[in-house]
C-alpha cells in the first residue's frame, strides 16, 4: 500500500541527487574563477574596421588585469525593443542573468526612475576625468551616472557625390532642395532611387521623423513645456513623409525597411540619397562592401527655410545590475571596459564616436576612421530624442501612430492628435 | 473496498505532479495577475507596497481606444481563422480516408509537418515568403504577371490582416484535421453504406451521416481553434509585432506591450484578466454545447 509514495520518493531523492551532482560541480569551478556575463547584441562579437571585435579586446584585457575573472556575453536580440524588454523583465524579476548590460540612450531616464542600473559615480570615480561631459550627461540621470558609454552615434544625411557634382548640384540645405536635385536626376536616370529611411514600425521611425519634425519647425514641446506633435508643423513634416512615398521618391517598401533593408540601395549605388545613423561612415569606403567609394558625404539633414536642421543623437553605455550575483567582479570588468584600451578597441573596430577624452587624437585610431572628421558638423547639430521617464511607451505610441499615418490607416494629422492625446494621457 | 482504496491513493500519487504542474503554472500566475490587477504597479510587482485601487485598473483597460481595437482585431482574427482552420482541417481530414490506403500514411504525414514546427520559427518562415524585397511569395506573383510589383505583404494594413490569419490557418488546418480524423474515424462505414443504398450523394451523406456522428468532436475542436486564435500572441508577434501601425494587435500582444514593455504590472494584468473571462466565457458556452450533446445522445 505505500510503495506508490516510496517509487515517489526515491524518485525525487534520485532527481535531488542528480542536480546536487551538477550543481556542485558548478560551485567548485565558481571557487577557482567567476563569470562576468554582457548582455548585449551580437555585433560585440563583430568588428566593422580594422580591430579586432571589441568583445575579444575586453576579454584580453580582463585576462590581463584579472585572470580569475571569465567575461561571457549573452547575445541579446539585435532589435532594441527586444533588448529593453528582457531587460526589464530580468530587473524586475531581481535576476542575476546579466552583470553588466548594453543601455540606450533614450532609456536612461526610465532606467535610472526604476533604478535598473547602479550609479557609477562613486564606483568608477575615472569617469568624470576620462570622459566628455557631453558623453556621461546622455547616461546620467538626476546626477548619476548610468552607463560607462562604449558607442554613440548621430542621424544625418548621405549622399552622393559624384551624382550632385555631375548634375550641377550643392548639397541639399531644405527639403525642397532634396525634392529638386531628386526630379532632375531621376528624370534622366529613372532607375535610381530618390531617397531611402527606415519606415518600419520600430525606433528609427521615432528618430526619422523627429528630423523631419524640427526641419518643418516644429519641436518636441510647446511653450508650456507640453509635448506638441500634433502641431501644425508636424503635422506638415509628418505629411512630407507621406508624400515622399505616394509619390516615389521613397519606395512603398520603406514602411517595412529597418536600418539595413533601408541602407542597401544607397550602398550598392542605386540611390542619392539616405537617412542613417553615423555608423555607415566606417565601412562606406570599403570596396568590399561598398559600390559607391569616394562617391558620398554625410551632413546634418535639410531644413524647411522656418525649420531647424538637427540630428539624432543616439548611443550605448553599459550599465551594472543591481541584482549582479558578482558585483565585484562586474564592477571591476566595467572599469576595465571604461579604460582607455578598450574604449580604443570599439573606436577601431566600430567607429566613431566614442566618448573617451583625447582617443581621437591617437594617430592609430584616426587612421582607423579616416571619415570621423566629416561627422564633427553632423555631431554639434544633434539633440536627443523626446526627454520622458516613460520613453519606452511614449516611443511606442508615435512609432504605431506615425505607421498608421505611412500605411494609410489614419491621416497624418488624425494620427499627430491620436498620438499626443495618447501620450497625455500615459501620465 | 480495500482496493479501491489502493487504487484511489495510487491514483492521487500519480495525478500529483500533473496537479503541482498545473498549480504552479496555471493557477498560481492566474492568482498573482488577479491581485496585480487590483493593484497600481509601475516598475515593480511589490504589490504590498504599492496603492491599492481596487477595479480602478478595469476602468482604466475598459475605456482605452487601444484595448477595444485589440479586441476588435481578436475577434475578427478568431472568426475568420477558425472558420478557415475548421474547413480546411475537415478537407484534410476528409481527403485521409478518400485516398487510396498507401497513400493515407504519407497524407497524413503531410498534413501533421506544420503542426510540428514551433510556432516560433513559423512566423519567421512566413516573414521572410511574405518579405517584400527577398520573400517568395511576391516574387512569384511579379513572375508570373499577377501584378507589377511585391505585394505588401506586412506593411499594408488589409494584407497584413489577411496574412496572419493566413499563417495561422496554415498550422491550424493541420490541428484541426488531426482533431477530426479521429472523430472520422469513429463513423460507422455501416451508416455510410445504407445512405448510399437510399440514394444519398456524397454531400448529403457527409451533412446527414457523417456530421451528426463527429458532431462532438466537432464542438471540442472548434472549443481548441477558438481558445487558441483568442490568445494568439507567437505568430502575431513573430510575424508583424501588432503592426502595421497596431492593426494586428491582438488581445494578447496588447496585454504583453502593456505589462513587459511599458511596465505598466497593474493595469497589464487587468488586461490579462479580461483577456482569461473573454476565453473562460467563450470556452465556458463551447463546453455547454458539448455537454448539451452527449447529455442528449445518452
Amino acid at each position: 500500500m505505500k510503495r506508490p509514495v516510496l517509487y515517489l520518493v526515491v524518485l525525487f531523492g534520485v532527481a535531488s541527487l542528480a542536480f546536487g551532482a551538477g550543481s556542485g560541480e558548478s560551485s567548485g569551478d565558481a571557487e577557482e574563477s567567476v563569470t562576468v556575463t554582457i548582455g548585449y547584441n551580437r555585433f560585440l562579437e563583430s568588428s566593422f574596421g580594422e580591430g579586432p571585435a571589441p568583445l575579444e579586446v575586453i576579454r584580453d584585457e580582463v585576462a590581463d588585469q584579472y585572470p580569475d575573472i571569465n567575461v561571457e556575453l549573452n547575445i541579446m536580440p539585435d532589435d532594441t525593443s527586444g533588448m529593453r524588454d528582457a531587460i526589464a523583465v530580468w530587473m524586475n524579476a531581481g535576476d542575476g542573468t546579466v552583470d553588466i548590460y548594453g543601455i540606450d540612450s533614450p532609456w536612461v531616464p526610465e532606467f535610472g526612475r526604476a533604478g535598473w542600473a547602479l550609479p557609477l559615480n562613486n564606483r568608477i570615480p575615472s569617469l568624470s576625468r576620462n570622459y566628455s561631459e557631453n558623453g556621461l550627461d546622455t547616461f546620467s540621470y538626476d546626477g548619476s551616472i548610468l552607463g560607462v558609454p562604449f558607442w554613440g552615434s548621430v542621424s544625418g544625411l548621405y549622399y552622393r557625390t559624384d551624382l550632385l557634382e555631375e548634375y550641377g548640384f550643392e548639397p541639399p540645405q531644405t527639403y525642397d532642395d532634396l525634392i529638386r536635385i531628386a526630379d532632375e536626376i531621376t528624370e534622366d536616370r529613372s532607375e535610381l532611387t530618390a531617397f531611402t529611411w527606415p519606415g518600419a514600425n520600430e525606433e528609427s521611425l521615432v528618430m526619422v521623423f523627429s528630423d523631419f519634425l524640427h526641419g518643418f519647425g516644429g519641436s518636441y514641446v510647446d511653450s508650456d513645456g507640453a509635448f506638441a506633435f500634433d502641431s501644425e508643423e508636424a503635422v506638415e513634416a509628418l505629411s512630407f513623409m507621406k508624400r515622399l512615398i505616394d509619390e516615389g521618391y521613397t519606395p512603398e517598401q520603406t514602411t517595412s525597411w529597418r536600418g539595413e533593408e533601408s541602407r542597401r540601395r544607397f550602398v550598392e549605388g542605386n540611390a542619392i540619397f539616405t537617412w542613417h545613423n553615423s555608423d555607415l561612415v566606417i565601412w562606406l569606403d570599403d570596396p568590399e562592401r561598398s559600390e559607391i567609394v569616394g562617391n558620398w558625404d554625410f551632413i546634418t539633414p535639410p531644413a524647411q527655410p522656418d525649420g531647424e536642421a538637427v540630428s539624432i543623437s543616439g548611443g550605448f553605455a553599459f550599465g551594472l545590475n543591481p541584482h549582479s550575483d558578482n558585483p565585484d567582479a562586474a564592477e571591476a570588468v566595467l572599469e576595465v571596459i571604461a579604460s582607455m584600451p578598450v574604449q580604443k578597441g570599439f573606436a577601431m573596430a566600430w567607429g566613431p564616436v566614442q566618448y573617451y577624452n583625447g582617443l581621437y587624437e591617437q594617430e592609430e585610431v584616426l587612421e582607423a576612421n579616416p571619415n570621423a572628421d566629416r561627422i564633427t558638423d553632423v555631431v554639434e547639430n544633434s539633440i536627443s530624442r523626446p526627454p520622458s521617464t516613460d520613453y519606452t511607451e511614449l516611443s511606442s505610441i508615435l512609432q504605431e501612430e506615425i505607421h498608421t499615418a505611412l500605411t494609410g490607416g489614419k491621416t497624418p494629422r488624425e494620427a499627430l492628435e491620436d498620438a499626443t492625446d495618447r501620450i497625455e494621457r500615459m501620465k | 473496498m480495500k482496493a479501491y482504496h489502493h487504487e484511489g491513493r495510487v491514483a492521487a500519487v500519480l495525478l500529483f505532479p500533473a496537479a503541482a504542474a498545473l498549480f504552479v503554472f496555471y493557477y498560481y500566475p492566474i492568482a498573482q495577475s488577479a491581485i496585480y490587477s487590483v493593484y497600481d504597479l509601475r516598475y515593480t510587482t511589490d504589490w504590498l507596497e504599492a496603492p491599492f485601487v481596487g477595479f480602478g485598473n478595469y476602468a482604466v483597460a475598459l475605456t482605452q481606444p487601444e484595448f477595444w481595437s485589440a479586441f476588435r482585431f481578436t475577434a475578427l482574427f478568431t472568426v475568420g481563422a477558425v472558420f478557415l482552420d475548421f474547413w480546411i482541417g475537415m478537407i484534410f481530414a476528409a481527403a485521409t480516408f478518400w485516398v487510396h490506403r498507401r497513400m493515407r500514411a504519407l497524407l497524413r504525414a503531410i498534413i501533421i509537418i506544420p503542426w510540428a514546427i514551433p510556432n516560433v520559427i513559423q512566423a519567421s518562415i512566413w516573414r521572410w515568403l511574405l518579405d517584400t524585397d527577398v520573400g517568395l511569395i511576391g516574387d512569384l506573383m511579379v513572375r508570373s504577371g499577377l501584378v507589377e510589383s511585391p505585394p505588401l505583404f506586412l506593411s499594408n494594413q488589409a494584407l497584413a490582416m489577411i496574412s496572419v490569419v493566413w499563417a495561422y490557418v496554415w498550422k491550424g488546418s493541420a490541428i484541426s484535421a488531426i482533431f477530426l480524423m479521429a472523430g472520422l474515424a469513429t463513423v460507422p462505414h455501416e451508416l455510410h453504406e445504407s445512405a448510399r443504398i437510399d440514394g444519398a450523394g456524397p454531400l448529403r451523406r457527409f451533412f446527414s451521416v457523417t456530421f451528426p456522428v463527429i458532431l462532438p468532436t466537432i464542438f471540442v475542436t472548434l472549443l481548441f481553434r477558438t481558445r487558441d486564435a483568442l490568445r494568439v500572441f507567437d505568430m502575431i508577434f513573430g510575424l508583424t509585432q501588432g503592426g502595421p501601425g497596431n492593426a494586428t494587435e491582438t488581445l494578447s500582444t496588447f496585454t504583453y506591450k502593456v505589462y513587459f514593455s511599458f511596465n505598466r504590472y497593474g493595469e497589464g494584468s487587468a488586461y490579462a484578466i479580461i483577456t482569461f473571462l473573454v476565453i473562460f466565457a467563450v470556452s465556458a458556452v463551447y463546453l455547454r454545447q458539448v455537454s448539451h450533446r452527449f447529455h442528449a445522445r445518452a
